[in-house]
């Protein structure tokens, strides 16, 4: 089920990044699939930040999370 | 010494108290990022503006956590602080330390940053001040194989820290020390990988004086406490009474006058004593608490941003916390599991509660309004009823 | 690969011996002198904690200072304190005196306990954070300087605690201090269209002012803040960093009292505005530190024994604390924030100065 599920995640982090916003709390994920249970998206985003196909940015306070592909360069 | 190219921070090497600035040169003399970091700082001095943008980093493998991204406004001037990162690394709790685990942290440190520290952070972590991108995950590594990790940082749950409790206190009514590493230990997956709305702080105070600031600064507060009488030793409060005047100094400050003293005899009303700790605090050899120990849990402390600065409120007076504080650990994952679901980004649990109202919160966790609750109940008549204690007129 | 997840270091492995032996069974603690507690045990074991002022920003070097110490007199145990002080911890009485002779010679200053005014706690300021209205380090070591004599003795009507923060963000809450030291910006943030695109989310910078102050500025893409309604906190630069709002001319600090943590005698209170704005004036901030000694010393002359400041304030009320201090009350010390109406005097029962 968790394969299904993290398919639909990683394409919708694609759609939703298309436009200049490529950072997303991980409430808007949640939020993207609003009949899903929290909990499983939330274990699948972690699943696809071990895989590094998702990665955490963080400027200290509060924490987004984005495809590795648009992480800034330094 | 030829002139000095940070006379204004010069000026603060002088007087008597120990001077940082003094620090950041000894680490300035060794490493090329201290001494850009003191220069950086004479700008700052001269300018009267700070020198670092913004930018994030999270540079350490399966961590979304526990590094803070620092990145210079000058590159030109300050090269080597272009990018100059935090890692928080979590303290042993109640600040302990043998100097074998210092001196390690402290070699660690100069092999992968700048030799400045910060000891501590707000959180309690020990704060390693500045390193580049490259050095972050060979310098957790050599943190890990030396016994550290890191602590918490952004929508995580923050590094929890304790008083020094049971360990050197008699006034301890719970052992801080150890529910603070046990939740530290049992959460690990909750300070290093975000997923909550914002910032969730634990902090651990074994009595009432609340010496770790938990009430002012923590959204869960576990405060100390007992339900039973002060234990009194009559021959230590006539040793006292010729050292302090126990009627203005003890009697008089009581916050609900429960105690009497007739210059032989203090008697306490317990009953009506709020275990405040200031009689206990005055005389330690006299007065002790109680033996029936377990803590208040409050929730909501916050700094003033952005709806403004909260103590945190009492939701259950009363809970007894035996290791492997089973209940106190339900009790956690229901209200964080609520506010996760319910937050805002960036809503911290006390202004969701302030947003949705406590009776709401109360019933999602499962607890019983009480007067302890409050200072005084509501004076606005607005007054919600649950449908379902509303008797539908059969006609 | 390096383990994750392993903890911090267990306490239970960095206590000295005499306190794995008494851990849970101590019985009263005493002060001996400024800086040095002595703790006995119910079996009648003692342990000494000597406390010892430190800056917070301190080098590997100076820590491995402090390690030499604590080998040579506490067989290197020790602690550091939520205040950044040390405490060394010894369980034998003679190494006492010293300790504390090496530690004055190397510039230790012993003391912090009992009704003195302890370290100040403080935030990053200028030495590393991107958001602060003025220094941490600098103002703090230009105050210590000034008020070294209340850390080494213990002769105020109770303690004081004393905490900055280099802004309205209030990393390490200062709200809950004796006396708060807090950087404020005054002008408002000036909106970069350029970058507000590119670097910013138009609805959560929206979200984050306190007084929906900012609105969306879809012609530009960007944001729109309504100056009469800034009080220049910050927060929207926080999250949308093409809000620049630092202001060399106009940054400064604001002074605030009677805070307090403990419930001992009194409950939990925050600190409330005594001073709007002093300049940011480094390397020593002299309006500061004259400011604030002024309050600690018309504190220390007119409040009694275990009197907090907070306390002393709420018996002789705000007007004699104004009066006293001389401090010049404004419209700024007039909340006009939510629940602003709880702080206005609903009775005639005040005193004419």
């Amino acid at each position: 089920m968790s394969e299904d599920l993290k398919v639909r995640v990683t394409n919708l982090f694609r759609e939703k990044s298309r436009g200049d916003k490529k950072m997303f709390y991980i409430r808007d994920v949640t939020k993207w699939l609003p009949n899903e249970d929290r909990h499983a998206v939330q274990n699948v985003v972690k699943e696809l930040l071990e895989e590094e196909v998702l990665k955490y940015w963080s400027s200290g306070s509060s924490t987004y999370i984005m495809l590795a592909e648009f992480f800034p360069k330094e | 010494m030829a002139n000095s190219d940070t006379p204004l921070l010069d000026e603060l090497e002088k007087g008597k108290w120990p001077s940082f600035v003094k620090d950041m040169k000894q680490a300035a003399q060794k490493n090329p990022m201290a001494r850009d970091l003191i220069r950086q700082l004479e700008l700052s001095y001269k300018d009267k503006i700070g020198h670092w943008k913004h930018g994030g980093i999270v540079g350490v493998r399966g961590y979304g956590s526990g590094v803070i991204g620092r990145y210079s406004d000058r590159p030109d001037l300050f090269p080597n602080v272009q990018a100059f990162h935090t890692m928080r690394v979590n303290h042993p709790t109640g600040w302990f330390y043998k100097t074998d685990t210092l001196r390690k942290l402290c070699d660690i440190w100069d092999k992968h940053g700048s030799g400045l520290t910060n000891m501590h952070g707000s959180t309690g972590d020990a704060i390693l001040l500045g390193t580049t991108t490259n050095h972050l995950q060979a310098c957790f590594d050599d943190l890990s194989s030396a016994g550290f990790d890191l602590g918490g940082s952004g929508s995580a749950l923050r590094t929890p820290s304790a008083c020094v409790g049971p360990a050197r206190c008699e006034w301890a009514c719970i052992d801080s020390l150890d529910i603070c590493y046990d939740i530290t230990m049992t959460y690990q997956d909750q300070i290093h990988r975000p997923m909550f709305p914002y910032k969730f702080k634990i902090k651990v105070s074994a009595c009432a004086n609340d010496c770790v600031s938990s009430i002012a600064r923590s959204d869960l507060s576990i405060i100390g406490t007992w339900k039973d009488d002060i234990q009194i030793n009559p021959q230590e409060v006539l040793t006292y009474a010729s050292r302090i005047n126990i009627q203005k100094e003890v009697c008089d400050l009581c916050p609900t006058r429960c105690m009497e003293w007739n210059g032989r005899d203090l008697k306490i009303y317990n009953e009506d004593c709020t275990r405040c700790m200031h009689c206990i605090n005055l005389m330690p050899k006299a007065l002790r608490p109680g033996k029936e120990k377990g803590a208040t849990i409050l929730v909501g402390g916050k700094a003033p941003i952005v709806k403004g600065a909260l103590l945190s409120w009492v939701i259950v007076p009363f809970m007894k916390l035996e290791p492997p504080y089973d209940e106190l650990k339900s009790l956690i994952e229901r209200i964080q599991d609520w506010w996760d679901e319910n937050g805002k980004s960036r809503e911290r649990l006390g202004e969701l509660i302030t947003r949705l109202g406590m009776r709401v919160f109360l019933k999602a966790v499962g607890l019983q309004a009480v007067p302890q609750m409050v200072k005084a109940p509501r004076t606005n008549p607005y007054v919600f009823f649950w449908p379902e204690d509303i008797k539908k007129e059969v006609k | 690969m390096a383990k994750t997840d392993i903890g911090p270091p267990d306490y239970k492995t960095m206590l000295p011996p005499v306190i794995q032996k008494n851990y849970g069974k101590w019985l009263y603690h005493e002060i001996l002198k400024p800086g040095v507690l002595m703790h006995i045990s119910q079996s009648g074991e003692a342990l000494y904690s000597i406390r010892a002022g430190s800056p917070r920003l301190v080098s590997t070097d100076h820590i491995r200072e402090i390690c030499d110490i604590a080998e040579k007199y506490c067989d290197g145990f020790l602690r550091f304190t939520s205040r950044h002080n040390i405490e060394f911890l010894l369980d034998d009485k003679d190494r006492i005196e010293p300790l504390i002779d090496e530690l004055k010679n190397r510039g230790y200053p012993v003391g912090g306990t009992g009704h003195s005014i302890s370290n100040i706690v403080h935030t990053q300021g200028w030495v590393h954070c991107h958001t602060p209205a003025t220094d941490a380090s600098g103002p703090v070591k230009a105050l210590m300087d000034e008020i070294y004599d209340y850390f080494v003795t213990a002769t105020l009507p109770a303690h004081v605690r004393i905490a900055l923060a280099c802004c309205l963000n209030m990393c390490g809450a200062v709200h809950c201090s004796d006396i708060a030291i807090l950087g404020i910006h005054r002008t408002v943030p000036k909106v970069d269209n350029t970058r507000v695109p590119n670097v910013c989310e138009i609805p959560s910078t929206v979200a984050s002012c306190p007084t929906g102050a900012i609105r969306g500025d879809m012609k530009n893409k960007s944001v729109a803040v309504n100056e009469e309604k800034c009080m220049y906190c910050g927060n929207c630069y926080t999250v949308c960093p093409a809000m620049p709002i630092a202001d060399p001319d106009n940054d400064g600090i604001s002074i605030w009292v009677g805070g307090k943590v403990s419930n001992a005698r009194s409950v939990p209170m925050f600190s409330k505005l005594a001073i709007p704005f002093l300049p940011n004036n480094p390397p020593r901030w002299p309006e500061v530190v004259h400011a604030v000694k002024n309050i600690i010393e018309v504190y220390a002359t007119h409040a009694r024994k275990h009197e907090r400041i907070g306390e002393w304030i709420n018996r002789v009320g705000w007007e004699r604390f104004f009066s006293l201090t001389g401090i010049p009350f404004t419209d700024q010390h007039i909340d006009d924030f939510d629940l602003a109406t709880e702080t206005f005097r609903t009775s005639t029962q005040f005193k004419w100065r």
